[in-house]
């Protein structure tokens, strides 16, 4: 399990030291790499040194992003073969029916709230670390 | 005069019908009289110079044989003509020889009187000489009354009055049966008058024949100046208008055809026309008739809601823009003060006390709280902005999923319920479930403390004969002083102590049954339970508000 990546995609830092907490607490070993806006997420990929970073096992994606919306990046991954299969699950604190639709529309494999609750919130990002790192098998790389 | 072209024409028509007959008839009697007056008298002379001359001849034998007797015989069936008043024979000397007198007051001359004829006061008198062979023996006198023109007069008029009865019973009935016909016409073209739309009559060449006065009204031109002139010059483009008529002649007919008519005033006046032509009965065209419509205040109104439209479109973009915001910004940081107040309470426990310990359990309390009323804010804007759908909805099978839901959620309760089966009504399913799952909701937590807890779904008929649904529980209650807040957003009628909620529920719900043209009402009694009423439009265009 510790060569698996997770790719946080979060401007806000409370909630990146929230999330990474929730991760840690939940003994999710898996590195976790962070980018604060979409522009650098679309870098991590397709950027200069894109070829140095590892492929992640699962992109936590926000929506509310600077310089690019999450929803750009998530057009661009599905617009390119290197990414248009890699698993990624939007983590937003919208539940606006526009956002849920656009998200699945544009290929999102799972939409999850932010719940106010931090022990709510724990209990999400639990269940998110098991599925989708020990559960889910990933298309081949 | 203007009190006759103010009549119907019905009037009018029957007044010139009797009037026309009367004068003809009139004349006809004059011309009657004064010819009858003329031959009357010639006749009459006539008549009595033939009577003198067969006298003269019967008298002959008396006056050379010297015989008055004779004479006087001859003179007596004269009796048998009771015009004839007097008449008398005299001597070649002039001496009188025999008389006939119808009345002794009258008696002819004594002697011979000279030969001719007189007429004197209605009396015509006649001399004339008595001749054997070429010799004159004597002379005759005769005298007779000519009847006067007065009494002949009264007579005809008499006749007259009865050819006029006559004449007018024979000719009304057809006259009014040949009215419409003749009315017809005149009916149309008052029609055509009547009418608030320009009406335009083409000929061939495009010149116009005819216009009512809403034409003159809409162009400026009377109508003497229109007619003969072409039709394309008062439109702001002649062309366009030229090939509006061209095709009538072409294809029969047009449909809101759209024209701009240029007033002298220097107004422009949008039409659309509708025109085709006319046909004589043989079926030659005639020329177009042309009806335009004044679009002028629709095209305004037209404006003014596309402004509007757009108007509500740009506040509807800002209030979804801000729900977006709301929604993810606000959250944000409830979040981190809740989860920075667990994180206190995990890592650095030591370092607190239970006083601590307590107040960070509040922070986290209130902030789960704040996050709670944000998203029923969030739902409330959004149960207004949502798009409604029209479809019949099930309402009694909502209800029970959502009482078994409930049921569900907390099998320790013991619930009695009961729903009306069969309630449909128009409206959107979603928006509808969100309502009763509302009401539902609510006599399911007001119920808590009932021993024998009891909620209803049904419908009944108001005052005013429209269905009204209910949600009837047996539950807290409310006092109907507060009714008014009932469905204010935010607004409780309990502490959160004793029932925990929001306040927006019921606001929701009006929102919703307001949105579907209906109303709701709530009625309480604390301690023995509330019931909600909603009504809904029952058929499909109902008003729906937006409120």
């Amino acid at each position: 399990m510790a060569d698996k990546i997770i790719l946080l995609i979060e401007d806000n830092p409370d909630d990146e030291a929230l999330t990474l907490r929730a991760l840690k607490k939940n003994n999710i070993a898996s590195k976790v790499r962070v980018v604060r806006d979409g522009q650098e997420a679309l870098d991590y990929f397709f950027g200069p040194e894109a070829s140095a970073n590892p492929v992640p096992t699962v992109v936590l994606l926000d929506l509310k992003l600077p310089k690019v919306s999450g929803l750009e990046v998530l057009r661009r991954l599905r617009a390119e073969p290197k990414t248009n299969m890699q698993p990624v699950v939007i983590l937003t604190s919208s539940i606006e029916e526009q956002d849920i639709i656009n998200g699945y529309k544009l290929g999102a494999n799972s939409y999850i709230r932010k719940p106010v609750d931090f022990d709510q919130f724990m209990e999400a990002v639990r269940q998110l670390g098991l599925y989708w790192l020990v559960l889910n098998e990933n298309p081949p790389s | 005069m203007h009190a006759l072209t103010e009549l119907p024409i019905r009037t009018k028509l029957t007044i010139i019908i009797i009037l026309t007959c009367t004068i003809a008839l009139l004349l006809a009697g004059i011309s009657i009289v004064a010819y009858d007056n003329y031959t009357y008298h010639r006749q009459k002379e006539r008549s009595l110079s033939v009577q003198a001359e067969i006298i003269a001849s019967g008298v002959i034998a008396s006056l050379e044989f010297d015989d008055p007797k004779a004479a006087q015989e001859y003179l007596k069936p004269l009796a048998a003509n009771p015009q004839i008043v007097t008449a008398a024979v005299y001597t070649a000397k002039g001496a009188l020889f025999a008389s006939y007198s119808r009345s002794a007051t009258r008696r002819p001359p004594a002697m011979a009187e000279p030969y001719g004829q007189r007429l004197e006061s209605n009396e015509l008198t006649i001399s004339a000489p008595v001749l054997q062979g070429r010799q004159q023996v004597g002379s005759i006198y005769i005298q007779a009354i000519i009847e006067p023109l007065i009494t002949r007069v009264t007579r005809y008029g008499g006749i007259f009055v009865l050819a006029m009865i006559a004449s007018l019973l024979i000719t009304l009935p057809i006259a009014l049966r040949l009215h419409y016909a003749i009315a017809n016409p005149v009916y149309a073209r008052s029609l055509i008058e009547a009418s608030l739309d320009p009406f335009i009559t083409i000929n061939p060449d495009g010149e116009i024949t005819d216009v009512n006065s809403a034409t003159t009204k809409v162009t400026g031109i009377s109508r003497e100046k229109l007619i003969g002139t072409d039709f394309s010059d008062y439109f702001t483009d002649p062309e366009k208008a030229r090939e509006s008529y061209q095709q009538v002649f072409s294809e029969g007919s047009v449909t809101d055809y759209p024209l701009t008519i240029r007033h002298t005033g220097g107004d422009f006046i949008d039409v659309l026309y509708n025109a085709s032509v006319y046909r004589d009965e043989d079926g030659h065209v005639l020329g177009v008739f042309a009806a335009a419509r004044d679009v002028t205040a629709q095209k305004k109104a037209e404006l003014e809601i596309n402004r509007r439209t757009a108007e509500l479109q740009v506040a509807n973009h800002e209030l979804e823009a801000f729900s977006y915001s709301v929604s993810h910004d606000l959250r944000a940081p409830l979040r981190a003060i809740d989860g920075f107040s667990l994180a206190l309470l995990e890592d650095c426990s030591e370092q607190l006390d239970d006083i601590g310990t307590n107040y960070l359990g509040r922070v986290r309390g209130a902030t789960q709280r704040m996050g709670r009323l944000i998203d029923d804010m969030l739902e409330l804007a959004r149960i207004a902005r949502v798009e409604m759908r029209h479809e019949p909805v099930d309402l009694s099978a909502i209800a029970i999923e959502i009482l078994i839901e409930l049921q569900k959620n907390d099998e320790k309760r013991k619930l009695v319920w009961n729903v009306q089966p069969g309630l449909v009504a128009m409206g959107d399913i979603r928006l509808l479930r969100v309502a009763i799952d509302n009401l539902l909701s609510n006599a399911w937590k007001y119920t808590a403390r009932q021993q024998q807890p009891r909620i209803e779904f049904g419908a009944l008929l108001n005052e005013d004969g429209k269905t009204e649904y209910f949600v009837r529980d047996n539950g807290a209650g409310f006092d109907m002083a507060h009714a008014n807040k009932l469905f204010g957003a935010f607004q409780r009628l309990h502490s959160d102590a004793e029932f925990p909620g929001t306040g927006v529920g019921l606001a929701i719900v009006q929102r919703i049954i307001h949105r579907h043209g209906g109303r709701v009402r709530g009625k309480g009694v604390p301690g023995e339970g509330a019931t909600f009423y909603f009504s809904l439009p029952t058929d499909g265009d109902g008003v729906i508000s937006h409120g």
